[in-house]
């Protein structure tokens, strides 16, 4: 199977601050990839130097068996990507603001503002089509995002915390989404702190740990035992296992006996 | 309000124009189409952004909107008319002549005007960190994201120097001859770009060395500079009018002219009108040379500015400094832990409200003017100084800082989180009393003393002891009244948004309680200034004191029966 995107030995440092290091994995098509990390272990900085916001210290990034170094912006216009913070121009309506995207990623205006508009109403915003984003609810604007990284048909698509602020209904539409598009050949990075939810869509889990790839495999592959899940499998990458005993302690400062 | 269909659509006439010059693009490794779409909808953003032209949207336009309203360019338009308004007083200062120091004044304001707008005003259109984030991952180029950018606000810079330099060039048509205004035309706008890259070249260095806390400090303190700036010009006819001082800047080569960039500019006008002397000559080589250098050096670190954007969305995570001033005028509550932290919460909430340094930062640098304006006006005969210090009711001008007051604070009720502090409505044993009353004193301690201070130190040499006791007097006073006026219009500080009409209504209110009650209080300490009762103004300094004194034991006793209140 091709891969779709590949990191070799890439590194990032911030003056005297190590965030990356080594980090070297490869994604093939059609792959849901749960990307996952405590806040801080780099997920972020290995997402900005894949989107090309950032530069590699060290390494080499190859997406769709293409450098990104060397053809960025043809790169990019195959990439969708949801960003975790609402980076979005609110002063103009979805209609506006989905139809300059679409634009960018060269759709025609009439085309782009029906695509939006169709999918802006399947999620059932439609009414707010022609509505300022200013005025919209936090799970209508992330509604907006995700339209925004799907308009123009990419084969590789980042969603950082996709799920944020949706309604339950939407989460159902876009949970059964990502098992279409995965089914379409396309590759999905899914991050999220809510474990269950990238237990329950990701073929791969990628688990970012200190700046390093701590585990990188199928789900089976990564825990020894059936019963074992995600959350548990992360506590114990992360060393992390005095979750009851710190419980119990903020109970205890709370006073609640 | 829907979005009409049509007006989104309406081609800009500066799309059209940079149509004829898509070729000259293609060589710079921009995309052209994508260049034009940018600007299309960046156009559109920023008529719609109500916090585009900060400086004046902040004194003169409520923020507050229907949710699903789209704001209109109506707002940004009325802005523009001020510039309109300086252009006309600019022109009108050429009809006294074409010479070199006439045409020093006129480009030293237009510096002053323009710099400072590019600075203040522009800092969203030119740090947009979103840019990068929305429009730099779609497979937009550094290079044709920047040129977006750099004729965006070439654009707003265009229409402001249309309006600055319009009626200086019709008036010169008539006054000198056509010529010679197409002559300062042609300089005018070769200053212009001169001025905007300077502007940008000062923003690289800032983004370059500071983060994006430091930088957002930076951006507020050059838009409260230019607000006081405005208003300092506009009370200059007063001072000039009563002083005798010779205003004439004749056309010699100095050491610090290598700094005076409006001069140079000025130079070749002059030179067109008489002869090339060796200064016009350096002046003027001064202004070319410069004007090259800042254009290619900003294309040379262009590229890198995208990059330095990103320092933008840091923030500085160093936990704020206790200083000095802030231990010593927490002293008061040294008993009181409650009020202690509620002095110290406030001053650090203050610290970060930036719309509020904003909106009361320029009244305080106005009221200082004011005193001095009251005192050029009534004290100087003829420009005679040393008449001052015969006239010992001069000092009571320092009573003029009570103008601030209002604002002062009016403006501690809002915030940019009133989210923030909300949630002390809800926590029991919260004594709204005294966080008001902490934040009141926080607000003086930081703000109004050292106004005082400030006015103190430049009084007393002028005035004599006097003005200090004087000064002491009417900061006790000030002290009283903004008891008053916490007293009559505030609520929770920092828990409500901003509403300009909400703020208009009360200050206009607020400063004429703070008229009626200054009237008595500096008639006394006149009365007190008799030189046959000698010691008057320190008995004005007891009598204050006593009346503060019991200001506050009221206040603190009303609060003892409601504390929440």
């Amino acid at each position: 199977m091709t891969d779709v995107l590949s990191l070799n030995h890439v590194a990032k440092h911030f003056e005297n601050h190590q965030v990356l290091r080594d980090v070297t994995f490869a994604i093939p098509a059609g792959q849901i990839v749960g990307y996952i990390g405590q806040n801080g272990a780099g997920k972020s900085t290995t997402l900005k130097i894949i989107l090309g916001l950032e530069q590699p210290s060290d390494g080499e990034i190859t997406i769709l068996g293409q450098s990104l170094h060397e053809h960025r912006d043809e790169l990019m216009q195959r990439i969708g990507y949801v960003p975790e913070n609402a980076d979005i121009f609110e002063a103009l309506t979805a209609n506006e603001y989905l139809s300059f995207i679409g634009q960018l990623y060269g759709l025609t205006e009439a085309d782009a503002r029906y695509k939006a508009q169709q999918l802006l109403t399947i999620l059932g915003n439609g009414d707010s089509f022609n509505k300022p984003i200013s005025s919209f609810s936090k799970g209508m604007r992330q509604s907006v995002l995700i339209i925004a990284s799907l308009l123009h048909n990419p084969n590789l698509l980042f969603w950082d915390e996709p799920l944020n602020g949706l309604d339950a209904n939407t989460v159902l539409i876009i949970e059964e989404v990502l098992g279409k598009l995965r089914y379409q050949g396309k590759t999905i990075f899914y991050s999220s702190h809510i474990l269950d939810v990238v237990q329950a869509v990701s073929d791969q889990i990628l688990l970012l740990h200190d700046g390093r790839v701590a585990a990188h495999g199928t789900f089976a592959d990564l825990s020894n035992s059936t019963d074992t899940t995600l959350q548990q499998l992360f506590n114990d990458m992360t060393g992390f296992k005095e979750h009851g005993e710190k419980a119990q302690a903020f109970i205890d400062v709370l006073g609640v006996s | 309000m829907l979005y009409k269909k049509g007006k989104a659509n309406k081609e800009s006439g500066l799309l059209v124009f940079l149509d004829r010059f898509q070729s000259l693009f293609a060589k710079r490794h921009i995309n052209y189409q994508k260049l034009r779409l940018i600007l299309k909808y960046k156009l559109l953003l920023y008529t719609r952004d109500t916090s585009f032209f900060t400086v004046f949207m902040q004194m003169k336009t409520d923020n507050v909107k229907k949710d699903d309203e789209i704001p209109t360019a109506r707002g940004l338009l009325r802005s523009l008319w001020y510039y309109g308004i300086y252009g006309v007083i600019f022109g009108l200062l050429l009809l006294f002549g074409t010479s070199f120091s006439a045409m020093c004044y006129f480009f030293l304001a237009y510096f002053m005007i323009l710099f400072t707008t590019i600075l203040s005003s522009f800092s969203s259109v030119l740090l947009d960190p979103r840019d990068r984030q929305i429009i730099g991952i779609r497979g937009v180029n550094d290079q044709t994201l920047n040129a977006a950018r750099l004729i965006h606000i070439s654009y707003y810079v265009g229409i402001i120097a249309f309006l600055l330099v319009g009626p200086a060039f019709l008036i010169l048509i008539w006054r000198a001859s056509p010529i010679f205004a197409i002559l300062f035309l042609i300089d005018t706008i070769l200053f212009t770009i001169f001025t905007s890259f300077v502007a940008l070249l000062l923003y690289f260095v800032i983004l370059h060395t500071f983060n994006g806390d430091k930088l957002r400090n930076m951006i507020n303190i050059f838009q409260v500079a230019f607000m006081i700036l405005i208003y300092a010009a506009t009370q200059l006819p007063n001072l000039l009018d009563n002083l005798n001082v010779s205003f004439t800047i004749s056309p010699i080569w100095h050491w610090w002219s290598v700094i005076a960039f409006p001069f140079w500019f000025a130079a070749p006008l002059a030179a067109s009108q008489g002869t090339w002397t060796p200064s016009l000559i350096i002046f003027t080589g001064f202004a070319i040379l410069g004007l090259i250098l800042s254009v290619i050096y900003y294309l040379h670190i262009s590229s890198q500015f995208e990059v330095m954007l990103e320092k933008l969305a840091t923030h500085s995570d160093k936990r704020p400094r206790v200083g000095v001033w802030q231990r010593l005028m927490v002293l008061p509550y040294r008993h009181n832990l409650r009020k202690r932290e509620y002095f110290n919460l406030a001053w650090r909430l203050n610290q970060t409200e930036r719309d509020y340094h904003l909106r009361v930062y320029p009244v305080l640098g106005l009221t200082v003017v004011i005193v001095f304006v009251f005192l050029v006006e009534f004290g100087i005969d003829g420009g005679h100084w040393e008449a001052l210090l015969q006239n010992r009711w001069l000092t009571l001008t320092v009573y003029a800082m009570a103008f601030s007051i209002p604002q002062l604070i009016i403006n501690l009720r809002y915030s940019s989180t009133p989210e923030a502090i909300s949630v002390f409505k809800i926590i029991p044993g919260f004594h709204a009393h005294d966080f008001r009353q902490a934040t009141v004193w926080m607000v003086v301690a930081r703000l109004l003393i050292p106004q005082a201070l400030l006015l103190a130190v430049l009084l007393t040499p002028l005035l004599g002891w006097q003005a200090l006791i004087t000064d002491i007097n009417a900061t006790l006073y000030a002290l009283l009244i903004s008891q008053i006026i916490a007293g009559q219009s505030m609520r929770l500080p920092f828990a409500a948004v901003y509403t300009a009409s909400q703020s208009s209504s009360l200050g206009l209110a607020n400063s004429f309680i703070t008229v009626l009650v200054l009237i008595p209080g500096v008639g006394l300490n006149a009365v007190a200034l008799l030189p046959k009762l000698g010691w008057g103004n320190f008995l004005i300094t007891g009598v204050w004191l006593i009346i503060l004194s019991l200001t506050l034991y009221r206040s603190n006793k009303a609060a003892t029966i409601s504390p929440q209140a």
